[in-house]
């Protein structure tokens, strides 16, 4: 088995949300579905001092994300019907609509925010790694898009040489669920489960 | 985050929140009713024994609510077979496979009742046993039903222990009331004023834990905010929860002792205080349910 990774080059990323609209645009995705995210990340304060002096911390950076089709999905194990798996050869995790009952576990579960259930359809959809354009030999549309270079797709050997196991806010540790994205931070970005970093984009995101 | 994300979550499964405002208790209640028989076995007069054999029908149809009305919130009902392929690892899974095998036994036994001479004693006392054993089962796999380290604000030892003292609280009370359409009195009215004493003590479980678990809210926290702006009203909730309760607790109390001891109970008054509990216990699990969130997004 060869396990598929992601990789997200947070210095070169620009927070443009291509990524999320070519997917959106390539899986003919509904108002309210997104298979990948931009979340944008604020942190620090301004302050004044007692001379009126004003200095600030503030920072925000941008991360792209969809499902990280990690090695011990959450998804997968609170899922009753088994809808909810994991590739045995390239270990992408998907679901199987003709198995789902739609109940939402696993985006209860997920913390990562990356299936859904669509009401319409009655089960769970999320992304699935593009898995027909991996079997033609092409990378996935979201990686293609990037204007920036800041995704990239592949074997996780070869991902893991372009950055650490995703442990950066708003990321929870990468111990709940060992995800399959590598990260490359760029200055101002937090650690993981650091609840300074605030999502300011909710409404967009969740 | 805030109180309208909390309040979408809770609305999205409201069908969970009735389904798990009503079975608990409507499983303590059989459970309750079959005790009756299980402790005093042979020595019951028949012709009650089969009222309340009959009557069971009381809490199984609260409970059965709870759990069609839970069906209902699946987008895609025809795969449901699917779910007993998560048996063992997923906690839905053991909740679901718990309450049909739950039901589907209590269901059997309850038409078996309708036999022309009410049965085996002997036989029938060991199935209630067998019963009890089983909705003990259903009531802790709802309890752990929604357990997954990942949701953190969820992942806590107050949210089985709730359950378990929801279950405590509606169940005497609903219990009451099936045991009052059978027609059974216990002599003295002690069985009566101890389900009512039980109630009681769990209406005080309930509050405590409420009142611990709305304190610890604020630190339950991920990078879009926390538990407690989810559900900012998780405390003032928990005050209307102690007021329905108790309102029902003491209507319970107030129809035991008010009416003589060798007359049965008004089942419908008795109705109106399950009632006013399980209004109570309603509004709790909606706060619960607004308060989903995970360790990350
Ligand atoms: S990111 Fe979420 S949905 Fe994707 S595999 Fe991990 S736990 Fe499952
Ligand atoms: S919604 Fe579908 S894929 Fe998700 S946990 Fe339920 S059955 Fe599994
Ligand atoms: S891999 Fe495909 S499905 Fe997944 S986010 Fe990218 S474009 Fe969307």
């Amino acid at each position: 088995m060869t396990q598929y990774a992601f990789s997200f080059d947070g210095t070169r990323c620009t927070g443009c949300k291509t990524c999320e609209m070519a997917c959106k645009d390539y899986k003919d995705l509904d108002l309210g579905v997104a298979h990948r995210k931009v979340y944008e990340v604020t942190t620090g304060e301004t302050k004044r001092d007692d001379k009126g002096c004003f200095t600030t911390t503030c920072a925000s950076y941008p991360l792209s994300l969809s499902c990280n089709h990690c090695d011990d999905p959450t998804c997968v194990r609170v899922c009753p019907t088994g809808a909810m798996h994991k590739d045995a050869e390239t270990g992408l995790v998907a679901v199987d609509a003709g198995k789902c009952v739609g109940c939402g576990y696993c985006h209860m579960a997920c913390p990562y925010n990356a299936p859904k259930v669509n009401r319409e359809k009655g089960h769970s959809v999320k992304c699935d790694g593009c898995a027909e354009r991996l079997v033609s030999g092409e990378q996935p549309v979201c990686v293609e898009a990037c204007p920036a270079r800041a995704l990239d797709f592949g074997p996780v050997d070869e991902m893991r040489k372009k950055g650490e196991r995703a442990a950066i806010a708003p990321l929870p540790e990468p111990s709940y669920t060992q995800p399959n994205l590598y990260v490359k931070a760029s200055a101002d970005a937090k650690p993981a489960g650091d609840a300074a970093a605030k999502v300011s984009n909710p409404l967009e995101v969740m | 985050m805030n109180a309208a994300v909390g309040f979408a979550n809770a609305w999205d499964e409201i069908t969970l929140v009735l389904f798990t405002t009503l079975a608990p208790s409507g499983v303590a209640a059989l459970i309750i009713m079959a005790l009756v028989f299980v402790a005093r076995g042979p020595a019951l007069d028949a012709a009650l024994r089969v009222a309340i054999d009959r009557f069971l029908w009381i809490p199984i149809l609260v409970t059965m609510v709870g759990l069609v009305a839970s069906a209902t919130h699946l987008g895609n009902p025809a795969n449901a077979l699917y779910v007993l392929a998560g048996i063992g690892r997923s906690p839905l899974s053991n909740e679901v496979a718990s309450g049909v095998v739950f039901l589907g036994s209590a269901g059997v036994y309850w038409l078996t009742a309708f036999s022309a001479d009410g049965g085996r004693p002997r036989l029938r006392r060991a199935a209630l046993i067998v019963i009890c054993v089983l909705g003990v089962v259903f009531v802790t796999a709802i309890a752990f039903a929604y357990d997954a380290e990942t949701i953190e604000s969820w992942h806590l030892p107050v949210v089985p222990l709730s359950l378990w003292a929801n279950a405590l609280l509606g169940g005497p009370l609903l219990a009451l009331v099936g045991l009052a359409a059978a027609g059974y009195r216990s002599r003295d009215s002690r069985l009566e004023r101890g389900l009512v004493a039980v109630a009681a003590l769990a209406w005080a479980a309930n509050v405590a834990l409420y009142l611990l678990w709305g304190a610890s809210l604020p630190q339950i926290e991920n990078a879009l905010g926390s538990a407690s702006d989810l559900a900012p009203a998780f405390v003032p909730l928990a005050g209307v929860f102690a007021m329905l309760a108790a309102a029902g607790v003491a209507l319970a109390g107030m129809t035991t002792a008010r009416v003589p001891a060798a007359a049965t109970l008004p089942p419908w008054r008795l109705s109106a205080a399950f009632a006013l509990a399980a209004a109570g216990l309603f509004v709790m699990r909606f706060a619960f349910y607004m308060t989903r969130m995970t360790v990350g997004l």
